[in-house]
């Protein structure tokens, strides 16, 4: 098909906390959540689907140690390796309290244990001083991740040549928030960079995304925009210097509950708010969003994640599979190949 | 002295990571260090071998020496929860620092792994030690020494407050506190908080100084000195024969690199040792009485206290580390571990391989079932979580009303 370069992406959204979302968080919080298996479940479904990525959202906190509850995201990311094989593991971190040298450690370990299939769901400040902090954040993080280089590690045990210092640099950055001398103690990640993920609702938030992030979650509440936002990200992109194409856009698909009857629910409004409605509604209303360009893909999140996941996967992913608009299997290793991104080179 | 029932607590210490120049080695695997599919062979083997936890040191910058050693390491937070998920019983023991993380993430870390676990998680409480983490962490200064225990004190107390009030209790109400300094300031924080300890004693008559030291300030403070086990590092290097064990021994040395050695030993007791001759012992009057070294001050201690005890040469000094070395037939290396055990220098051992993976699987498969004919190692776990193999109790009612 003409039309379709490559597959759509699809994601689910896990949320294990409840405070300070960057996505809106829906279901009841139980303590089922503290579970290992309740995330592991999920994540096995969603691969069994060729899906692209899992978020894992929430621990935006305002201030430390207030909230006392929820399942750090990074934490559970690490946890849910062993059980699955392809699938990208997102987790978001409450920016506020870390460092840019555990932020970069930490991803850059995930993505070295998940061989490639890490990311990291960035939060959009509101405060004019938040977008100042959290954009030197990530590029001090950035330049964490660049400060070992590609080719660095050789282990080469004939001559006790570990690696090579020449490509193990400082990156000496002084900056308004943070003073950061380097190297990083963890080497390059696979995919060079984690794919950057952000949640955005409003169109305030469109100049920070688009400084920063590989793959943008729209979830506006005003449908009538959700085209000219599609469109107005795009080209925000092309001008700021960057390849469209490099940029992916997702619709957020809120569902409710997914049943059997005869619906009148219009193409539109599946994106509107919660989604209650049989699976031909939910299908073509993506079908009409892709042909329309409102998006590259759809991120779901669920009212009864585990009644409501297993029928996506065995109802509506082979639609889309039929129809060519979706993988059958996976075809790359990394996240960044699911996706169709490349892979940054290191800045020097 | 019997040890009645005391059982011996063995912690595997940092697997997947080969100390000094070992890496160079035929049996190695460098390459393998940061494929989980190999770190998970390791840690289902310190399982298989029923060992009570896996313990991973923490370094918030980059060594000096990455062209010749094995570096970087994987950031462990992260990888031990991806580790603790692939198995079922043993503890995961974690360093993290109390100078250089917020309250509100090691509260949240340690309370995520420890509910996702199921209850098998250990922080080990670590000030860091080393200064050139101030300029990674946006800091000016590196904190002294005494400031970063009175640090400690405030940062643990916020994180169990936190604890304590979680929505869902974590199955072990706080993870297994673990201490791992041995200064006055660290034995004086860990009798106050710590539940395990982790501590370099390469001398027998020095550990049991040290233990008894610990267990007396253990119960000044009102706590039961039971429930705090001691855990000095050990390397066993262990063969089938006494002779076998020498030659692995020597063989471990081949690619041994005296300068650096001697150099990073300088650097630890503030004392400069490279324009000596390495084969006759330091002269004692190079030597201050007690170390003035910011940092590491306790391990500087040691090893000036080491040079005069055993009067040591400086390529004695830096073959035998600061760390306790057992050299030996496996029976031979059980004999000594379990006479540590009955002479009070040690609850147990934090187990540092010589190598992996074949050190690893000496030890559980020849010197692990020497214990447990013994009588004093677990045949089987007898429960699921940490504080049941460290047989430690839950924290009081006082730790959890605050």
């Amino acid at each position: 098909m003409e039309r379709f370069h490559h597959s759509i992406h699809l994601s689910i959204g896990l949320t294990c906390h409840t405070s300070g979302l960057s996505l809106p968080f829906v279901g009841q919080w139980s303590t089922e959540r503290y579970r290992l298996d309740y995330y592991k479940q999920a994540v096995q479904w969603a691969e069994l689907g060729c899906m692209d990525a899992v978020l894992l959202d929430g621990a935006l906190l305002p201030s430390h140690l207030q909230e006392t509850k929820g399942v750090d995201p990074v934490t559970l990311a690490a946890a849910l390796t062993p059980t699955s094989k392809h699938i990208g593991l997102i987790p978001t971190l409450a920016t506020a309290h870390y460092e840019p040298y555990f932020i970069a450690r930490g991803l850059a370990s995930l993505d070295h244990i998940s061989k490639g299939r890490s990311g990291w769901l960035l939060h959009t400040p509101s405060l004019q001083a938040e977008v100042e902090r959290s954009g030197e954040l990530l590029s001090v993080t950035r330049k964490l991740w660049d400060s070992w280089k590609d080719g660095a590690v050789i282990i080469d045990k004939e001559a006790g040549i570990y690696a090579r210092p020449e490509l193990v640099q400082p990156i000496n950055h002084h900056g308004t928030y943070f003073q950061v001398k380097g190297p990083l103690n963890v080497n390059r990640p696979l995919q060079g960079h984690p794919v950057i993920a952000c949640g955005i609702a409003r169109e305030e938030e469109f100049d920070t995304a688009i400084k920063h992030a590989d793959w943008i979650v729209l979830h506006a509440a005003d449908a009538s925009m959700r085209q000219a936002h599609y469109t107005k990200l795009k080209q925000l992109a092309a001008a700021n210097g960057r390849d469209p194409n490099q940029l992916r856009i997702s619709q957020l698909i809120h569902i409710e509950e997914i049943n059997n009857k005869a619906s009148t629910h219009s193409m539109s409004n599946v994106f509107d708010g919660p989604f209650i409605g049989n699976m031909d509604n939910l299908l073509h209303a993506m079908i009409h969003a892709i042909d329309t360009k409102q998006a590259d893909g759809f991120h779901f999140v669920f009212d009864h994640l585990h009644q409501h996941l297993p029928s996506l996967i065995e109802q509506l992913i082979p639609e889309l599979q039929q129809r060519g608009l979706f993988r059958q299997s996976y075809s790359g290793r990394t996240l960044r190949q699911h996706l169709g991104l490349q892979r940054p080179a290191a800045i020097l | 002295m019997t040890t009645g029932n005391k059982m011996l607590h063995l912690n595997a210490c940092s697997l997947g990571h080969d100390f000094g120049s070992v890496w160079r080695l035929p049996f190695t695997q460098p390459e393998r260090s940061r494929d989980l599919n190999y770190l998970i062979e390791l840690v289902q083997l310190a399982e298989k071998g029923k060992m009570d936890a896996l313990f991973s040191a923490d370094f918030y910058s980059v060594r000096d020496d990455v062209d010749s050693s094995p570096a970087p390491e994987s950031e462990p937070l992260t990888l031990y929860s991806a580790l603790a998920a692939a198995t079922s019983h043993i503890g995961i023991v974690m360093s993290a620092s109390t100078t250089y993380n917020d309250p509100y993430h090691l509260a949240s870390t340690f309370a995520s792994i420890d509910h996702l676990t199921e209850g098998r998680t250990g922080w080990n409480m670590v000030t860091t030690a080393v200064s050139s983490v101030a300029g990674n962490y946006s800091r000016s200064e590196h904190l002294d020494h005494d400031s970063r225990y009175e640090l400690a004190r405030k940062v643990v107390n916020q994180v169990r407050e936190s604890w304590n009030r979680w929505e869902y209790p974590l199955p072990q109400k706080h993870p297994v506190a673990v201490q791992a300094g041995s200064s006055e300031a660290g034995k004086q924080f860990a009798a106050e908080y710590a539940e395990v300890i982790f501590a370099a004693q390469p001398l027998l008559a020095y550990a049991q100084n040290f233990y008894a030291d610990v267990k007396t300030r253990v119960k000044r403070v009102g706590r039961n000195p039971d429930h705090v086990h001691i855990l000095p590092g050990l390397v066993p290097i262990i063969a089938a024969t006494h002779k076998e064990a020498l030659e692995l021994e020597q063989e471990l040395n081949i690619y041994a690199n005296l300068k650096n050695s001697t150099q990073a030993v300088s650097r630890l007791i503030d004392v400069d040792l490279t324009k000596l001759d390495p084969d006759i012992p330091i002269p004692h009057s190079i030597l201050p009485q007690t170390s003035e070294v910011e940092g590491m001050r306790s391990r500087s201690q040691l090893v000036l206290d080491m040079i005069r005890d055993q009067n040591l040469t400086v390529r004695q000094l830096v073959s035998a580390g600061t760390h306790l070395r057992m050299v030996g037939s496996w029976n031979e290396v059980a004999d000594q571990m379990t006479t540590w055990l009955e002479q009070r220098g040690a609850d147990g051992f934090n187990v540092m391989f010589p190598y992996t993976p074949g050190g690893l699987e000496d030890v559980v498969e020849h010197l692990i079932p020497e214990l447990q004919n013994r009588g004093i190692y677990r045949a089987d776990y007898e429960g699921t979580t940490l504080r049941s193999h460290y047989q430690l109790p839950l924290p009081s009612d006082a730790a959890l009303n605050r």
